[in-house]
């Protein structure tokens, strides 16, 4: 980390505060629920990236400037690998697949 | 109930003497009831062979009621205390309610202490450990400062401030934690916050960043390395991206777990995400409530009761 100076640390590393934070979560929401609406799973699909501009264009440009350049990445990628495995999930109890009785909190709990 | 006893007692007792009484009187009869009563048969035909020439009063049996005279009946209700059978059934119900709560509450804490003890009698468990930090007023913080004499346990979260969702949320869940902890139990964690992320976190930037969560959390950081090594020694697996350009934004992968550490710097317990701030606070709780200073753990294995803890 050694390129780092001080005018650099001043320029990026101011964290989002509390209400940055939850403007950006919001416009995240409603970019996401305009998704969901169109049935678009992976918006960073660079196939189906003109169908999503065209769809939720304008939530899509507030989402990405009220939030930090990374966020909107990554948000976008939890939100397409969430779906991927609740559906997994879902089909695994389609078929009869139980949760596994383990949890990791235990150590204070009697195991049943 | 035992005040009742005691007045039954004496009867018996009385009609035991009675019995002998007339044992001594009547020798024929002796014989036949011996089997029945306690008293030893080699010395009551010594005694009825001295006696039963001296005593003149003879009385038929069939005329005193086996179980207590007249007298004695009188003696036992003059020297009891009249107990209404309610008031002793209440009585009963309120000490053995108060006494099954205490002995299962002694009991939980009593199984804590044996599970940490188990834990310890294998060695020292291999998280946490030393390190150098320094916190956000830039003062130096190591694991001597987790330890003090006012059994104040520490709770320590690894994050960054860039953090996009989880790390805010847990430290708003560390908040509630401590609020509730505060409120409800009057109990004062050592909360501490780390950061994985030195080169972009400074002293200053995580005391801002703190102050959304909760006024007490410490936030620490270091150089680059002692960083990683702190991360280690409470095995936190952190990645920060290798190529990144000046200013450029990024991610750290980081695990994600509080350390609850007692005050003598040794690791208790962990809480994960899937626990909520009610379960965390339970768990903490009750680590307290358990905890016993080392001092007086090596006194009790020393005490003539250390069988009581094993």
């Amino acid at each position: 980390m050694g390129f780092f100076t001080k005018s650099e640390e001043e320029t990026t590393s101011v964290p989002p505060n509390k209400a940055k934070r939850q403007v950006c979560w919001d416009s995240r929401d409603k970019f996401f629920a305009c998704l969901t609406e169109n049935k678009i799973d992976n918006s960073l699909d660079a196939k189906i990236l003109s169908k999503v501009d065209k769809q939720c264009g304008d939530l899509k440009v507030e989402f990405e400037n009220n939030c930090v350049k990374s966020w909107v990445k990554y948000f976008q990628e939890k939100r397409f690998n969430d779906l991927v495995r609740q559906r997994y999930i879902e089909k695994l109890e389609a078929e009869g697949a139980k949760p596994l009785p383990i949890k990791l909190e235990s150590s204070t709990r009697r195991e049943p | 109930m035992l005040l009742n006893r005691i007045p039954v007692r004496t009867t018996i007792l009385r009609s035991v003497l009675v019995r002998s009484q007339l044992l001594k009187s009547t020798p024929v009869f002796a014989k036949r009831c011996l089997a029945s009563t306690l008293i030893k048969p080699q010395e009551v035909p010594k005694s009825t062979a001295n006696e039963s020439s001296t005593s003149p009063k003879k009385r038929p049996l069939s005329r005193v009621a086996i179980g207590g005279t007249g007298s004695a009946a009188k003696y036992a209700s003059k020297n009891s205390v009249e107990f209404a059978a309610w008031k002793a059934v209440m009585l009963l119900l309120v000490l053995g309610g108060g006494a099954t709560y205490y002995f299962s509450k002694e009991k939980e804490r009593l199984r804590i202490q044996k599970e940490v003890e188990s834990k310890r009698s294998y060695g020292k468990p291999l998280i946490g450990g030393p390190f150098n930090l320094i916190d956000d007023n830039g003062q130096p913080f190591t694991q001597e400062n987790l330890k003090n004499d006012k059994k104040q346990f520490s709770i320590i979260y690894f994050g960054f401030t860039h953090c996009p969702d989880v790390c805010p949320d847990e430290l708003d869940k560390l908040g509630d934690m401590l609020n509730e902890l505060k409120s409800k139990n009057n109990i004062d964690l050592l909360p501490i916050f780390i950061t994985c992320d030195p080169a972009r976190d400074s002293p200053e930037i995580i005391k801002e960043y703190l102050t959304d969560f909760h006024p007490s959390i410490i936030g620490l950081t270091g150089t680059y390395e002692e960083v990683k090594k702190a991360c280690k020694q409470y095995r936190v697996y952190f990645s920060t991206p290798q190529d990144v350009k000046p200013g450029q934004d990024y991610l750290v992968d980081h695990s994600i777990f509080f350390y609850l550490m007692d005050s003598e710097g040794n690791f208790v317990d962990v809480i994960g995400r899937e626990a909520d701030a009610k379960e965390g606070v339970e768990k903490i709780r009750s680590h307290i409530d358990a905890f016993i200073p080392e001092a007086e753990r090596e006194k009790r294995k020393d005490s003539w009761l250390s069988f009581l803890y094993k």
